[in-house]
């Protein structure tokens, strides 16, 4: 079997090869399917990789990407999709827990350097509250999670599109990040402390960051989730 | 879509079921030899959802690897289920190939 890395880079090699009409088709087509397929990355990208050769040979007898994939490259995008074999949410779920790992990690290490810098000025409030932290983590993370679907699903909307709606797109992605943000702020500001509480300071924080730095950088190896 | 795309869908797995099973085979050869059997009217990208679908049913097996010419390749070849799958089908289709090219035949010299 070649591996997912080989042919993720074969496959922009050989992208090389495609006439600029072939390319802008296939182009839409390869960042769909990679949005949209449910399928492993494995099997996504071998059928990206299959595409791209018959096009590739195609294109030598003069036939264009529309002659071989049909001239409604969003439907056909659809019917593969739709027939490749779709993962659990229980085979995806490494892969979330990696994401939600390495928002905490920057989170803690973040706030492992300011609140060091920060303590040379003045002096801070360290103590942590676990029912308020835990809140917070909560809301950031899923806050993430959405922003990133969000983002993911704007692209998606933008593909095949012929009149380019970037800038649209961008003004939409930053007004829903700004609202949301502004929320997560207002919640750290206002949201009362309770539960247990006890001193984090910055050693602490980025100790456990670097830890869990180190956590996912050998589950990563282990698993090899990305 | 037209009339004879349409019907070609139905019969299409078989279709590249029997290539396979002569030979294993990448998928830009195996359109060729549709259109060389003279389905012309398959467009190529036609033949690559069949082919994630039969992969699925576990009828056919695709492996990369290297090929003669150099580049990697998906070859596809016939499991045991897909050939029981295309024993079938065949059977099925002479069951109804014959009936229907009949009365075909038949409206024809009515007239």
């Amino acid at each position: 079997m070649i591996s997912l890395k080989q042919l993720v880079s074969n496959n922009n090699e050989k992208r090389k090869l495609l006439t600029k009409e072939n390319e802008n088709y296939y182009d839409d087509m390869l960042v769909y399917i990679r949005l949209k397929s449910k399928a492993s990355e494995q099997e996504s990208e071998e059928i990206l990789m299959e595409l791209l050769d018959h096009l590739i040979e195609g294109q030598k007898d003069g036939k264009t990407a529309a002659h071989i994939f049909g001239n409604d490259p969003k439907g056909y995008a659809d019917e593969l999709i739709s027939e490749l074999p779709k993962e659990t949410f229980r085979t995806r779920l490494p892969f979330f827990s990696m994401l939600a790992g390495t928002f905490i990690t920057w989170y803690l290490l973040g706030r492992g350097i300011f609140f060091l810098i920060a303590g040379f000025f003045t002096a801070l409030e360290t103590n942590v509250y676990l029912g308020t932290v835990l809140i917070e983590t909560l809301y950031w993370l899923t806050f993430a999670f959405f922003i990133i679907w969000f983002i993911l699903h704007l692209i998606e909307r933008s593909l095949f599109n012929k009149k380019s709606t970037l800038l649209k797109t961008m003004i939409i992605g930053g007004i829903v990040g700004a609202l949301g943000s502004g929320i997560g702020f207002a919640l750290m500001h206002f949201l009362p402390n309770f539960g247990p509480s006890f001193p984090f300071g910055w050693l602490p924080s980025l100790a456990s960051g670097a830890i869990l730095w180190l956590i996912s950088f050998w589950a990563k190896k282990k698993f090899t989730i990305f | 879509m037209s009339v004879r795309s349409q019907l070609l869908k139905g019969v299409l797995d078989g279709c590249v079921l029997s290539i396979i099973e002569k030979e294993t085979i990448y998928g830009y050869e195996l359109s060729k030899k549709l259109q060389d059997a003279g389905l012309n009217d398959v467009s190529e990208g036609t033949i690559y959802p069949v082919l994630l679908r039969l992969q699925k049913n576990g009828y056919i097996r695709g492996e990369m690897r290297p090929s003669e010419s150099g580049p990697n390749r998906k070859y596809y070849s016939l499991t045991d289920d897909g050939r029981s799958a295309l024993n079938e089908l065949a059977l099925e289709w002479a069951h109804i190939a014959g009936p229907v090219s009949e009365l075909m035949q038949r409206r024809r010299t009515d007239d």
